[in-house]
């Protein structure tokens, strides 16, 4: 618990983290809220990207911000993540912790324990921001507050947590193998915008990259909250997902596998390798 | 191996590369609760070995014990406090956050931290961020997390880099303060001065080789005596035929002589009796400089035996 709570004062005291969760929240606002909100009224969306005022109601809530984790919110896991490990081989703390007696699995188990618990705090924050901005949506338009349930309400919880905690596992592992933060966030962002985006892309034109991109992050992440969104097939707008979707339980398998390999993988190379 | 003594290792190895050999069998013994001088240049081996010792990097080949323990092992690190290079802190907490995170690593009560933050001189700016702190506060700050344990093994690499004489005058008070008492220091340094005047022992690594090992006496070898005298001739026939005297040089004037120290003062009387007019008597030992110079000397002459025998 020593080391657990450590870490948790790490993570409180760095600026870097509140800036990130700042982010998250605005970004969640601006583009589940803001731009669609202002396409509704202005009744400028372009074709195929209508906006329908239930969406931004507290009765669609859910299914608005869960759509959000496959995307900005994966990556800025992933950069949480990065900064938090990779930051421990730049400032040499890693070196400085580790003389103290931890051992690296303890020290990792820690380390991993305060972000899980850091994305609980995000994926709450992102939750609650747009259900407030939900209800002056409502409030504005003179529209009934509606909730979903109890159950969808934890199912998009449980799905954005899983999903940021995916990311941010990835920002671990490539912090942990790179020994930096710099080479791991370009690494990561480049995979997570670009690579996965471009071979689902050709996907549609090529049967064995499609194949492949069935077990890309975004296509399981935005598979498992596709039964929350409703949105399981091709559909336009800005960072909107155009497939390939796998079942929701596949999605769900495939993503817990990945966590366990990300954090197995920075495990190993954690324990095997020196500390220079 | 036994635990009488606070590290043992034996044929130590670290390899990173064919061409890397940073630590080429180092066998050595630090004595619980001595002082124990770890010298060579930059490059010779002192921070891998250390490193080895606190379990950051694993040997490539041998093997080492630390108060008993294997090197890095919780139930060896609960009892060692190390600084190895430059002390690596969080610059957005302050001092005391820093050890504050290190003491609960640690499973220190943090009730300890103000008494350290006391004792190594840093109670006043403990509140202020790591990130604006002096190279010799980023020392002192090293210096408190490796004491947070209250530590019977005290692993100190170069603690007085980067320090103003004041402050390497300061670390070297510190740690012989540390020293006092059952507590064992193993320090590594490569001014040779500084180590000879806080160790007990001392070990000489040069390219990943322990080349000699021993007290400063014993490196230093017997000390000598500088004689200049009038005339010089009639010294010199005087100072041959004495029996107590074991070597004799003649040397730029002056005679350099190898005998007991202790019969100093009958050797000026015999001198004086013998109407020799003496100018300088007095003792000269070899500084540790010196002795490495010499060992360096010998060692790229390829007299290794006599390198390590010397120890």
């Amino acid at each position: 618990m020593g080391s657990l709570s450590a870490e948790l004062l790490l993570l409180r005291r760095r600026a870097a983290n509140w800036i990130l969760l700042a982010i998250a929240v605005v970004l969640t606002l601006f583009f589940a809220y803001v731009l669609p909100y202002y396409a509704y009224v202005s009744d400028s969306g372009a074709p195929g990207f209508r906006t329908e005022l239930s969406a931004l109601l507290p009765e669609g809530f859910v299914a608005t911000l869960a759509s959000g984790f496959p995307f900005y919110l994966g990556i800025l896991g992933l950069i949480l993540g990065v900064l938090v490990f990779g930051s421990e081989y730049g400032w040499a703390t890693l070196k400085t912790t580790l003389m103290q007696r931890p051992g690296r699995v303890r020290w990792l188990l820690a380390k991993l324990g305060a972000l899980a618990i850091a994305v609980v705090v995000a994926t709450v924050a992102v939750y609650a921001s747009g259900a407030l901005v939900s209800v002056a949506v409502a409030l504005r338009e003179g529209a009934a507050i509606t909730w979903p349930s109890a159950g969808e309400i934890l199912r998009g919880m449980g799905a954005g947590w899983l999903i940021m905690a995916l990311w941010t596992l990835l920002g671990v592992l490539l912090a942990v193998l790179s020994r930096g933060t710099a080479l791991a966030l370009g690494l990561g962002i480049l995979y997570g915008l670009v690579v996965e985006g471009l071979v689902s892309g050709f996907g549609n034109s090529i049967a064995l990259l499609h194949d492949v991109s069935l077990a890309f992050l975004r296509t399981n992440a935005y598979s498992l909250v596709a039964p929350l969104t409703g949105r399981t097939t091709e559909a336009g707008g800005p960072g909107v997902f155009n497939g390939p979707f796998v079942d929701p339980w596949q999605a769900l398998v495939v993503i817990a596998g990945y966590i366990v390999v990300f954090a197995g993988v920075s495990a190993v190379v954690l324990a095997r390798r020196d500390v220079t | 191996m036994t635990t009488d003594f606070a590290i043992e290792t034996d044929g130590l190895t670290k390899r990173y590369s064919e061409h890397i050999l940073a630590v080429d069998g180092v066998t050595l013994r630090v004595r619980r609760g001595e002082v124990y001088g770890f010298v060579g240049p930059n490059g010779a081996g002192k921070t891998t070995t250390m490193r080895m010792l606190v379990g950051l990097i694993r040997p490539s080949a041998g093997q080492a014990r630390v108060l008993g323990k294997p090197p890095g092992s919780p139930d060896s690190l609960a009892r060692v406090g190390a600084m190895i290079e430059a002390p690596g802190f969080y610059p957005f907490l302050s001092g005391r956050d820093n050890l504050r995170v290190m003491a609960r690593h640690a499973g220190v009560p943090e009730k300890r931290i103000d008494t350290i933050l006391e004792q190594v001189g840093l109670a006043d700016r403990a509140s202020d961020q790591f990130g604006t702190y002096s190279m010799g506060m980023k020392q002192r700050l090293g210096l408190a997390a490796a004491l947070l344990k209250d530590p019977e093994l005290l692993i100190l690499d170069e603690p007085t880099s980067g320090l103003d004489p004041e402050g390497i005058a300061e670390m070297r008070d510190f740690v012989r303060q540390l020293a006092q008492g059952e507590r064992t220091v193993f320090l590594s340094s490569h001014l040779m001065t500084e180590v000879e005047q806080i160790c007990d022992r001392i070990g000489i690594i040069r390219r990943g080789r322990l080349v000699a090992e021993g007290t400063l006496d014993e490196l230093r070898g017997q000390p000598e005596l500088h004689l200049r005298a009038k005339p010089l001739d009639r010294a010199r026939r005087m100072v041959e035929s004495l029996p107590y005297v074991e070597r004799l040089i003649a040397d730029d004037g002056k005679l350099v002589l190898t005998m007991d120290l202790k019969r100093v003062g009958e050797l000026n009387r015999q001198l004086v009796s013998a109407d020799v007019e003496v100018t300088e008597l007095t003792p000269a030992r070899t500084s540790l400089e010196e002795v490495y110079f010499d060992l360096v000397q010998a060692e790229q002459a390829g007299d290794v035996e006599g390198v390590i025998s010397r120890g």
